[in-house]
């Protein structure tokens, strides 16, 4: 079942890569203007990086004490210090350090179009996502689908998911470009 | 969850913001993505997301009040938006008037000083607000557009980037 496969999944996938699509939904259909795509890494614990080349290019990267946010066309870096829970995010929920079951109820649901699916949903309101649904094949999360508390579904598809891949540390680290001025972010978002 | 219904959208805009608020005790710095939806009843309703896309705070303005919906907290409402703002996120965002703003335009009907005396205008001083448009897109509307605020007695001093990257307006 989908349960025993995230068990699994955050046990024995140490690393990986693998690319992603996104969908945006709200109650009035999809916002194609927030579609996108891109491509992921992840080497536990607590490193990973969500890197969009659409809609516009944005790395997302962590080495589990500092995350940084790199907008190139805003020309700017966010740096944020990791004290604690990190803002719960599609990465921070699969590859991230902590193990999200501490936050969200999980129970399976009925496998559909091929997949393991499994509902995860806060223990207390003050998490980003009213609801989390996760769908497995063969032990590795395909899709997932995470539901804002403003009805807003966001909608991510897996692809070419390559399991305990070799990475350095340094890959999980960011180097500031030339000209690229670094604000420190403590916003709680 | 909110069971806000959506209005008739006639005009949105969505795109990356960053603010950064500076007062005497301490700066802080906020980024993420955001959609300002505004409709004729009147109604704007300003969405505020992080990097990933999910909504943590909604500002809903009519022409009686305005309220702010976060995630985890009780819904606040107030007469004044930049109270409301400064008091639960620590800094304020132009709320009011914004959808002129994004067009490149001063809000009707409110003085304003412009730079240069006709558009594409570079600069507008409104509301207390500087507004500098940085770049235009190739049909001539804003891209990139700061806006600046001196500190006050209760507010930090605000400078907000703003990068649209999508317009819709029903027609």
């Amino acid at each position: 079942a989908a349960t025993d496969d995230l068990s699994h999944f955050l046990k024995t996938v140490t690393s990986a890569q693998g690319s992603f699509e996104q969908k945006v939904f709200t109650r009035d259909g999809e916002n194609k203007e927030a579609a996108g795509s891109g491509d992921f890494a992840f080497l536990r614990p607590g490193k990973f990086k969500w890197h969009y080349n659409a809609p516009f290019e944005e790395l997302i990267v962590t080495d589990g004490k500092t995350l940084w946010l790199y907008d190139t066309e805003l020309a700017q870096v966010t740096q944020k210090a990791l004290s604690g829970a990190i803002p719960a995010s599609p990465a921070s929920l699969l590859f991230g350090a902590q193990d999200f079951r501490q936050d969200f109820q999980v129970e399976n649901l009925a496998s559909d179009d091929g997949l393991q699916w499994l509902k995860a949903t806060p223990k207390d309101d003050s998490n980003a996502f009213s609801e989390v649904r996760i769908g497995f094949k063969n032990g590795i999360p395909q899709k997932m689908s995470l539901w804002d508390n403003f009805g807003q579904e966001t909608r991510l598809n897996f692809e070419n998911f390559k399991t305990n891949v070799k990475f350095k540390a340094s890959d999980f680290t960011f180097k500031v470009p030339k000209g690229v001025d670094v604000l420190k972010d403590n916003s709680a978002f | 969850c909110v069971s806000l219904s959506t209005p008739d959208l006639q005009q949105s805009w969505q795109g990356r913001f960053s603010i950064s608020a500076e007062s005497a005790q301490h700066r802080e710095n906020h980024s993420g993505r955001f959609i300002l939806t505004h409709s004729s009843a009147p109604l704007t309703i300003l969405d505020l997301k992080t990097a990933l896309g999910n909504t943590i705070a909604r500002v809903t303005l009519s022409d009686t009040d305005v309220s702010l919906q976060t995630v985890g907290r009780p819904e606040y409402r107030a007469d004044n938006v930049d109270n409301l703002l400064i008091q639960t996120l620590g800094f304020s965002v132009p709320v009011e008037g914004l959808q002129y703003w994004l067009e490149g335009s001063p809000i009707v009907g409110v003085s304003a000083q412009t730079t240069p005396q006709s558009k594409p205008y570079k600069e507008i001083r409104q509301n207390g607000w500087l507004i500098r448009y940085e770049s235009y897109d190739a049909k001539g509307l804003p891209k990139r557009i700061r806006f600046e605020r001196e500190a006050s007695i209760n507010s930090p001093a605000l400078s907000i980037l703003l990068l649209i990257s999508d317009r819709h307006h029903d027609s």
